[in-house]
């Protein structure tokens, strides 16, 4: 089964001549179109890959570039609290049901826009647009937690997304006005003669220079360009001149009646700019900063450019560097590359805000992130506890492990302190004697489960789990298709489809070992296993548990 | 080939492939390192006996003069409007500072001796970003990231080298702040100990999962691959180990102390369950955050004042009780204080000097450090008194019985919080 990217790029290879060597010492094969589909998109699909190779990089790069799905973007409405007016007329019982109802609204309304983005990441019409739009989500920050309305905050997503591939020129003068960025960054209150330094700090030190290229004074000046720069009760931008400091400032050496486009017109004139942004996005796709000189180079290639990302990026991604051994396979996947590349691996139709949900519970809420820096990429997402979780979610995405046995703390309380922590084949619990009293029990469990908190998560989880939502797998009939009978064969095309790096010989070899030792428990020989009936499937399910589990899939 | 003889392998070509890389490499797994260490090498006599501090972190840059107020300094007053404490606010401490008024529990405690307030501090040329300023506070050192490890990490090295247990540092808290950043004693961190658990269906795929964390790393294709893939078994193997005890501690840990209902109780309770249980956690970290208050900064901080006082007052009451209690300290910390004038939209902007607040039983209890000049300001910010360091430093030295240089690479002036 194609896809609509393989099926494109099948019929281009068909029109064109293959190019050899275009990219320097490297001899395109599975593994470099699959590190390309990992950092440019949520993953590679089924299919895609054998696609890639047969198109070559160029022609593959060029369709991520420059080919655009024509989606239609959720209904949107400034949606406005209602005013001291509309309360004032009615019952106490009403205002609280009018209260409701727009609070409701508002969660609706942001709800639908989350679900709509990661349904775009998991579909991969746009993958490349979507990478890059939650780039800049990163980068050029606002938290629904701080905004605390869901038009601006949507209408800012929209503005990322249309500019994502376009050009950084542009995502700096219009985040400089972007209502919901100037609520996060208390510009509203930002006065001639009262300045408040918060967006201007920001602007300078995370948005596009780089802690050292600037000043206090910078700092202080900037804030008076950008006084009178505010967002309207409707969500909208709005200047009010009142408001604005019109004298004369200096910021990083330029002296003028500088505004707030006067000041992002000499910040994109700074030679650490396009450094800072060239570090940022290579950072971001490689997950190592780039070396000196290459920075130079990438940092030549915005300013020549007039900041434009589409050749960027086509030179990146046409780099041998890009593909060299310290990058490939070496980059921790974050929540929403785990939970969105898992749900294209697997294809079990979880319903979106699943997906949002189960990012969100291991750290990475879209729309939410912790500050102003975005998030912090790398190894910082998985810590102990992390990377057990994305574990049960993987459990929770194949419909093996249930809500309640991911807070189920029954194997604390039936057991003594010195018993190995393992139930029985039978999934009971066995062993030494409680050494709690009842009440101690009791008020454990109640405490444990307390400690459940971020509860959207859990609860849109269990939500979905209510409604009756199962995933829609059958790795059993998917083998069957594919022809794959044995052991080795099995593990081998379970690991290829559901990791997004090479796995390496010991852990094919265990997970081998788990996949017959299961096998011969059901009487079946070797190369039938498929044929061994419903108990099958189940054991499957728990060898991808297992899989999605390891440390391999926590990197791509 | 047995298992030993396979250990010995993979340490040998982890030892080659260290070479090999460089400084590029992450460090190996404690699994690996735990292999080397078992039995007779575990030490029993470790520097500062069972001890334990609580880093209590205050995220954004807590305003210091809403914390101790100087209502006897009339330039306070000039500069502060909607964000002034009044003098009849404020619960006295002395005739020129007062804490906030919602510090209650802080102020009773200060009254027993059992707090210590260091005033002032920072350090030179100061850094008004909260991501770079936090740098410097969590190595202990101007240079931030660049010069290594966070200063937590530091002091395993120096002071537990051989401790390999992953509870030796554990974060109550999504993220573990740079401060435990470490490649030796990496920490443990856990939001809610209830689904601190890898959810197996049944025992052999338990059995395959805690396997994976021992898989060899040959023949793989990337260099860089490798050396993440043992960093990540490291993590999923001390994992494996803690879960099971961490849960238990905290599920078995009773206690007639209400905590507050909030994230910073429950960690604070978390944190009382891994001392009472002894673990053998020397450094417990929590955090509270919201403090970067630049707009109506009145009400949300005091509010931050209310839930730290409610927590650090149920802790230290639990700790009065218990024999435990006397092998820990607390210290409270931000990035910076903010600046002395308001600005125009009754909140403060990011400034420099603030005070430290720690707390335990066997503190010396009272004012230490200078109170900042509020007229000698530095670019319109409090300059500090006392290096931050010189707090570290005295933890280091009096608390733990470590050499502070052989973490902070400097020698600090020893403040008298702490009986030597």
């Amino acid at each position: 089964m194609l896809n609509s990217l393989a099926l494109a790029l099948l019929i281009a290879v068909g029109a064109s001549t293959p190019v050899s060597d275009p990219i320097p010492g490297v001899t395109w094969n599975a593994r470099h179109v699959e590190h390309l589909l990992n950092r440019a998109t949520f993953g590679a699909r089924p299919g895609e890959i054998e696609a890639g190779v047969a198109a070559g990089p160029e022609l593959l790069i060029d369709r991520l570039l420059n080919e655009r799905a024509d989606i239609e973007e959720p209904f949107i409405e400034p949606l406005t609290e209602p005013s001291a007016r509309a309360y004032k007329e009615l019952s106490t019982d009403e205002q609280k049901l009018l209260k409701r109802d727009y609070a409701e609204r508002e969660r609706r309304q942001q709800l639908e826009c989350i679900g709509w983005w990661v349904d775009r990441m998991v579909k991969g019409d746009d993958p490349l647009l979507d990478r890059m739009t939650l780039f800049w989500h990163g980068l050029l920050t606002s938290s629904t937690e701080q905004v605390n309305r869901s038009y601006p905050m949507v209408e800012q997503h929209r503005f990322l997304r249309r500019n994502a591939l376009g050009s950084y020129s542009d995502l700096l003068y219009g985040i400089a006005k972007d209502p919901a960025m100037l609520l996060f960054l208390n510009n509203n209150s930002n006065r001639k003669g009262n300045p408040n330094e918060n967006f201007a700090r920001e602007l300078l030190e995370l948005f596009s220079l780089g802690i050292g290229n600037y000043t206090e004074t910078d700092i202080k000046e900037a804030a008076r360009a950008l006084t009178g720069r505010g967002s309207s009760r409707d969500g909208k931008f709005e200047f009010r001149a009142g408001q604005h400091d019109g004298g004369v400032k200096t910021v990083l050496g330029t002296t003028g009646k500088l505004d707030g486009d006067g000041l992002v017109k000499v910040i994109l004139q700074q030679e650490a700019c396009p450094r800072y942004i060239a570090r940022r996005i290579i950072t971001y796709l490689e997950g190592v900063a780039p070396e000196t000189a290459r920075l130079d180079d990438y940092a030549a290639c915005l300013r020549a450019n007039e900041f434009q990302i589409k050749p960027f990026l086509r030179k990146l991604f046409l780099d041998p560097e890009f593909y060299r051994d310290e990058v490939i396979g070496a980059r921790v996947q974050g929540p929403i590359d785990y939970m969105v590349g898992m749900t294209r691996r697997l294809g079990n139709q979880a319903p979106p805000l699943v997906v949002a949900s189960g990012a969100a519970l291991l750290g990475q809420r879209v729309l939410a992130p912790p500050n102003v820096k975005g998030w912090d990429e790398g190894l910082s997402w998985i810590s102990t506890s992390t990377f057990m979780q994305r574990g049960n979610l993987a459990g929770l995405m194949l419909g093996i492990v249930r809500i309640d046995d991911v807070l189920n703390q029954a194997d604390l309380l039936a057991r003594n302190n010195d018993a190995p922590m393992e139930p029985a084949s039978d999934g009971s619990m066995q062993g030494g004697e409680p050494m709690m009293t009842s009440e101690q029990k009791e008020a454990m469990a109640k405490r444990l489960r307390s400690g459940v908190k971020g509860g959207f998560a859990y609860d849109a989880l269990r939500r979905a789990q209510e409604a009756g939502w199962t995933p829609s797998i059958n790795f059993t009939a998917r083998l069957q298709r594919q022809g794959v009978t044995s052991d080795a064969a099995i593990v081998d095309r379970m690991l290829d489809d559901l990791l997004a790096i090479h796995a390496g010989e010991e852990t094919r070899a265990q997970m081998l070992a788990f996949l017959t030792n299961e096998r011969v428990q059901l009487s079946v020989r070797d190369g039938k296993l498929l044929e061994g009936g419903p108990a099958v499937e189940r054991i499957l399910r728990r060898l991808a548990h297992v899989i999605l589990s390891l440390p391999e899939a926590q990197l791509m | 080939m047995n298992h030993d003889q396979q250990g010995i392998d993979r340490r040998a070509l982890l030892a080659g492939s260290l070479g090999a890389l460089g400084g590029m490499i992450v460090l190996g797994s404690r699994a690996q390192a735990r292999v080397r260490l078992s039995g007779p090498l575990e030490e029993r006599s470790a520097p500062g006996g069972t001890r334990t501090l609580v880093l209590l972190q205050l995220t954004g840059g807590n305003d210091g003069l809403s914390m101790v107020v100087p209502f006897g300094d009339d330039v306070y007053g000039a500069s502060r409007a909607a964000t002034r404490i009044g003098a009849n606010e404020v619960l006295k401490l002395d005739g020129y500072r007062g804490l906030h008024p919602a510090l209650k529990g802080l102020r009773a405690l200060y009254g027993e001796g059992r707090v210590a307030l260091v005033e002032g501090c920072g350090y030179p040329n100061p850094i008004r970003s909260h991501f770079q300023s936090f740098e410097v506070w969590h190595t202990g050192n101007l240079g931030g990231r660049n010069s290594g490890d966070g200063w937590v990490g530091k002091l395993c090295d120096a002071a537990w080298p051989k401790d390999k247990s992953p509870e030796l540092v554990v974060h109550v808290g999504a993220t573990a702040p740079y401060a435990l950043y470490s490649m030796s004693h990496p920490p443990l961190a856990f939001r809610t100990p209830a689904t601190y658990r890898w959810v197996g269906v049944e025992s052999d795929d338990l059995k395959a999962y805690r396997k994976a964390a021992e898989a060899d790393m040959r023949k793989l294709e990337s260099s860089g691959q490798e050396a993440m893939l043992r960093r990540l078994r490291g993590i999923l193997d001390d994992a494996n180990e803690s879960s099971a005890k961490v849960r238990r501690a905290v599920g078995r840990f009773t206690t007639t102390i209400p905590y507050p209902d909030d994230d910073l109780g429950e960690a604070m309770r978390v944190a009382a369950s891994l001392v009472d249980a002894r673990l053998g956690s020397r450094v417990v970290s929590v955090e509270l955050s919201g403090f970067d208050t630049h707009e109506n900064q009145r009400g949300p901080h005091d509010t931050l004042m209310r839930r730290l006082d409610a927590s650090l007052a149920a802790f230290m009451a639990d700790m009065k009780a218990r024999s435990a209690g006397d092998e820990v300290i607390v210290a409270v910390f931000s990035e910076f204080g903010r600046r002395v004038k308001e600005n125009g939209s009754r909140g403060t902007d990011h400034g420099v000097a603030a005070p430290m607040i720690v707390l335990g039983n066997k503190v010396k209890g009272g004012l230490h450090g200078k109170h900042p000049s509020l007229t000698e300001l530095d670019s319109g910010d409090l300059a500090s008194t006392t290096d931050f360091r010189s707090v570290y430093g005295t933890i280091i030295d009096r608390w733990f019985g470590v050499d502070h240089t052989l973490v902070l690479g400097a020698k600090y002036p020893t403040l008298e919080f702490l009986p030597a």
